[in-house]
């Protein structure tokens, strides 16, 4: 007889890997493995048991002690031996074990305490006594069922078992063996599920996030989790529920200088800050110099949790200036959305502009914006900018576009596939306040701040000509690394864009920004060093975002595009694959080291 | 770059060119500290910054920063954005951006500016942002106004105080003629004592510059007695075995050497001119070395242009009797009174700062009015019957202790050890 049985259940193999892996590495010897599938075709292994069912599984185990495990958990190595000297030792009909999620950093076993309610298929699973098992009814809800009549129970308090993931169908199960069991504890379960909508990557919190809609109910909620459903409910979509969700939750402290609601200083200049101890200095000093005059400006340092000197080195300009605030987030967002909002909400100035921790403005930049605005009455102007690095410097400008004035973005529809820039526009803080236009917590928080601004101004101002900004490369920034999460959250902002038009009853808009996206993101995707796996996750999305393109007649520019945007419309990934490996030659249209760096970095 | 590890690190910051006063008293500091010292460069033109190294008395080209942008003027096509330093550019921030990459990446300890034209004043703002400290060398009157000679519309020295009209002062220098030095003044001493808050040390070669920045800059929170260092510039000159001048005689015409890198209004040529005008008898030879006019012919002989290291050969040649240094603007320094000195020939010099306090302060030489030719031309008559004077002079010159280089370096390596 086994010392151990892990009954481990499966329902995608792609996942399994890792999983084995850590199961094959156990120090404890004396162990056998039996595999639950969930699938119709059970999986045809000579060396492995396969089952269909639990409880025909947990009748054949040939062990003391059966351990339960799903394919996306995966154990420490000596995890089998630590549960089965314990169980053993204390004589227990049940142990808990707690999964560690990698993807929910707050895991804190100092909370798992003799409060059971709180216990679920989501943050635990059982090491149980077969002896006892075999006594329950197996037919049933087999987790509450040994949770309910188990007598003698403990928890481990060692981090053994950890999830990388969860699938939305085992997240379903759970809810619905939850629900079905205890009708009245929506509370319970909701608190899990909405945790892992705030820690999952995108991809899952969208499906999460349907889920919470389809499952709970506001009247069988307590009051707090009322008012985050409400919340939920009354944002259309994810995306406009984090950010107001995100905003509606930060802790942050300022330093020193009360706001001074009484205060009009002309230009409030919010400015996010991660970990930018020097350079930090190069984008105040730009506003410390400003012709506009330092008095008339009001600076908004939010600080996102920096971990390096940067929380002191902005608390000195406060010390220095009395109209700079620094603020400072307990716990970092991770983006400079969130950060901006914070600074909106705290502005007293009559315009507010953005500007980023490594960039800086021309000396003369707000003089010339404000200039305009109050000049022309204006929702917002712009201008351009300059991409520098210690290489080179490009500045933007294009003559041949409409500038100057326009009332909207009827009057001058191009302005759609204007660069996002943010940091070269000044906004009424009226006009965005009045319109709710918020920075969403994900990529592409420009296009779609900036699009939202498009749809609602009613006066804009373009200086077409007018250095604004120095745009500072950074090859190492979020918005230039081709990642995962990068073209995830870009082609989930393009999804949001495209509902943004299109509920306005203006898709012609999105189709013009997507003559402008389009070969953009071929590009990106096209030549981003991602996993094949990564790709086919990815894919979807990318389908999605071409599929209708295509279907508003946008195709791309680029013949090397053309190709793999075929596979991608008629949702042939494994073409796509074989097209990306062949990787076609460099982009024979921007031929040279400029032009190909701008495609890059700069415009699309 | 091919530095060792231990040694702190110098920037030295110039403007244009690398030439002139500024630029080869800085090469006399610099060959002087390099084994004490890692040590770079940062010259400046108009249309870029240019950063050196500076090991084995060579300068090494490490990265030149252009101030013209790459414009893309549409979504296809790029152009050249050109970009020019101007004056009025009190902060620029691409300048700024290429200070903090400098500073940060090549791990600059100490900055010591010699000059500042074709840079923007933001240099010491972003050093006092990093810690670093900064030295300021003053060399002519840049920061009291930007045309740095002082002289009006009319070529007369202002003496750092503005007339009331609005005409234009005289242009030492083309990239300057964008602005009207008058109505910039306000600004540009605002702007200028900010910057100067930033400074750690100011070394000038004069009292008599200190006096004059003292007068216009008032704050001495700002710019005091502490932070204000006068080190005169030292020289080493060869132990001098042959004579290098004529003792002036009757028989002959009084030769006097004008000797400029550039002789032009501003370092006296009109005096000269004028001088010669009233010597109807010949009884004055003028002898020009260096750069200078053609219409200067008349007046003189040329010698043309000369190198630093053929200064003895060239006076051996000539033997004059004095030398002339006829500036009509006040000077910071003058090396040309110290070279002269060095081989004991007497000077005769104008009437106003640097040349005029050296001159007087030393007992080197005789000043005359360059405000008044014919005074001036008889008193040049009467020194050279005055033999006796003229022997005095010779002998004093003789037994004048003449500033090391040794000297000045190691009162600059103090400055450097109190700022680390």
């Amino acid at each position: 007889m086994n010392k151990v049985s892990i009954l481990l259940s499966i329902r995608n193999t792609e996942k399994l890997k890792k999983t084995l892996d850590s199961i094959t590495n156990q120090t404890l010897k004396d162990m056998e493995i039996l595999l639950i599938s969930h699938r119709k075709a059970p999986i045809k292994n000579n060396k492995i048991n396969v089952y269909s069912s639990v409880d025909q599984a947990i009748q054949d185990a040939n062990s003391e002690y059966i351990f339960f495990m799903n394919e996306t958990d995966f154990l420490r190595n000596n995890a089998c031996e630590l549960l089965y000297e314990q169980a053993k030792n204390d004589n227990l009909e049940l142990l808990y074990v707690p999964i560690i999620d990698q993807n929910i950093k707050q895991n804190k076993l100092n909370k798992i305490n003799d409060n059971r309610q709180t216990i679920s298929p989501f943050n635990f699973t059982q090491f149980c006594k077969k002896e006892y098992i075999l006594n329950l009814n197996l037919n049933t809800n087999l987790f509450y069922e040994i949770h309910e009549n188990s007598k003698i129970t403990d928890f481990t308090n060692n981090e053994l078992c950890f999830r990388c993931d969860i699938s939305e169908n085992t997240i379903k199960k759970y809810i619905d063996e939850f629900l079905n069991r205890f009708p009245n504890k929506q509370d319970i379960i909701f608190n899990i599920i909405f945790e892992y909508l705030i820690n999952y990557p995108l991809d899952i919190k969208l499906r999460i996030y349907d889920i919470i809609k389809f499952y709970f109910k506001s009247e069988t909620l307590n009051k707090k989790n009322q008012e985050i459903f409400n919340l939920l409910l009354k944002n259309n979509n994810l995306i406009d529920f984090l950010t107001e969700y995100q905003l509606d939750i930060l802790e942050y402290e300022l330093y020193k200088n009360p706001l001074e609601t009484n205060h009009n200083y002309k230009i409030s200049v919010v400015i996010p800050i991660f970990n930018n101890e020097t350079l930090i200095h190069r984008t105040l000093m730009s506003l410390e110099n400003q012709s506009f005059g330092i008095e008339n400006i009001e600076v908004l340092m939010i600080n996102d949790a920096s971990t390096d000197n940067t929380r002191n080195v902005i608390n000195r300009y406060v010390d220095k200036y009395p109209n700079f605030k620094a603020a400072h987030i307990k716990n970092g967002t991770g983006s400079s959305g969130t950060p901006r909002n914070v600074g909106l909400t705290l502005a007293c100035g009559e315009y507010v502009i953005f500007l980023d921790h490594d960039d800086f403005f021309e000396i003369n930049a707000l003089e010339k914006l404000y200039n305009k605005i109050t000049e022309y009455n204006c929702d917002f102007v712009y201008g351009t900018y300059v991409l520098i690095n210690s290489e080179e410097s490009i500045k933007f400008s294009y003559p041949h576009e409409k500038h100057g004035f326009f009332k909207n973005i009827e009057d001058n529809n191009e302005s759609i596939i204007i660069p996002p820039s943010i940091w070269t526009k000044l906004f009424k803080k009226e006009f965005l306040l009045k319109n709710n236009i918020l920075f969403p917590t994900i990529l592409g928080e420009d296009s779609i701040f900036l699009a939202k601004s498009l749809k609602n101004a009613n006066g804009i101002y373009y200086l077409w000509d007018e250095v604004i900004c120095y745009y500072n490369l950074n090859e190492n920034s979020y918005s230039n690394t081709l990642s995962y999460d990068y073209f995830i959250e870009g082609f989930v902002s393009e999804d949001y864009l495209y509902n943004l038009f299109n509920n306005w009853g203006k898709i012609e808009y999105y189709k013009i920004r997507g003559q402008g996206i389009l070969d953009f993101y071929m590009n990106r995707i096209l030549y981003c060093d991602l996993s094949d796996d990564e790709i086919k996750n990815i894919f979807p999305l990318l389908y999605k975002f071409c599929d209708r393109l295509n279907k508003l007649n946008v195709t791309p520019k680029l013949d090397k595009n053309k190709i793999a945007f075929d596979n991608i419309i008629n949702n042939d990934l494994k073409s796509f694959l074989k097209f990306k490996k062949y990787k076609p030659s460099k982009i024979k249209t921007f031929s040279n080291k400029i032009l190909n760096k701008i495609n890059k970095h700069g415009l699309w | 770059m091919d530095f060792g590890d231990n040694l702190k690190r110098i920037l030295y910051v110039l403007h244009s060119g690398m030439s002139g006063g500024t630029f080869y008293t800085t090469l006399d500091l610099m060959k002087n500290l390099d084994k004490n010292y890692e040590i770079l460069v940062l010259g400046a033109e108009s249309d870029s910054l240019i950063l050196y190294s500076f090991l084995n008395e060579n300068l090494k080209l490490i990265k030149k920063y252009p101030r013209d942008f790459k414009l893309r003027k549409s979504r296809e096509n790029s152009t050249i954005y050109i970009n020019k330093w101007s004056a009025k550019e009190f902060h620029n921030s691409w300048a700024t951006y290429v200070y903090f990459e400098i500073l940060t990446k090549y791990h600059i300890d100490i900055i010591h500016i010699m000059h500042l034209i074709n840079h923007s004043f933001d240099l010491p703002q972003v050093a006092d942002k990093l810690n670093i400290p900064v030295i300021l060398s003053i060399h002519d009157f840049y920061f009291l106004c930007p045309f740095y000679t002082l002289l009006d519309e009319n070529n007369n020295y202002c003496n750092a105080k503005c007339n009331q009209n609005n005409k234009n002062c005289y242009v030492p220098w083309n990239i300057l003629d964008d602005i009207n030095s008058k109505e910039i003044i306000p600004k540009w001493r605002e702007n200028v004592l900010k910057m100067f808050s930033y400074i750690d040390y100011f070394i000038a070669p004069s009292e008599i510059i200190k006096e004059i920045f003292f007068s216009i800059y008032t704050d001495r929170n700002i710019i005091n007695d502490i932070n204000f260092k006068i080190i005169e510039h030292g020289r080493d000159f060869p132990k001098i075995s042959k004579t290098y001048f004529e003792i002036p005689s009757k028989e002959k015409p009084i030769k006097i050497l004008c000797i400029a890198n550039n002789l032009d209004v501003l370092k006296g040529s009109n005096v000269i001119k004028d001088i010669k005008k009233l010597d109807f008898d010949n009884l004055i030879e003028f002898h020009f070395l260096g750069n200078c006019e053609d219409n200067l012919s008349k007046y003189g002989i040329i010698h043309g242009k000369y190198k630093r290291n053929e200064f003895y050969e060239k006076v051996y040649e000539i033997k004059p009797s004095f030398i002339g240094i006829f500036s009509i603007s006040p000077e910071s320094f003058c090396h040309t009174l110290t070279e002269s000195w060095s081989c004991y020939i007497p000077v005769i010099g104008s009437d106003i700062g640097v040349v005029k306090d050296r001159i007087i302060k030393n007992n080197g030489g005789w000043i005359i009015d360059i405000n008044n030719p014919k005074k001036a031309y008889e008193y040049i008559i009467n020194i050279s019957k005055n033999l006796e004077e003229y022997k005095n002079i010779v002998e004093n010159l003789k037994k004048m202790n003449l500033k090391t280089l040794k000297e000045m370096t190691q009162e600059y390596i103090e400055i450097y050890a109190k700022v680390e």
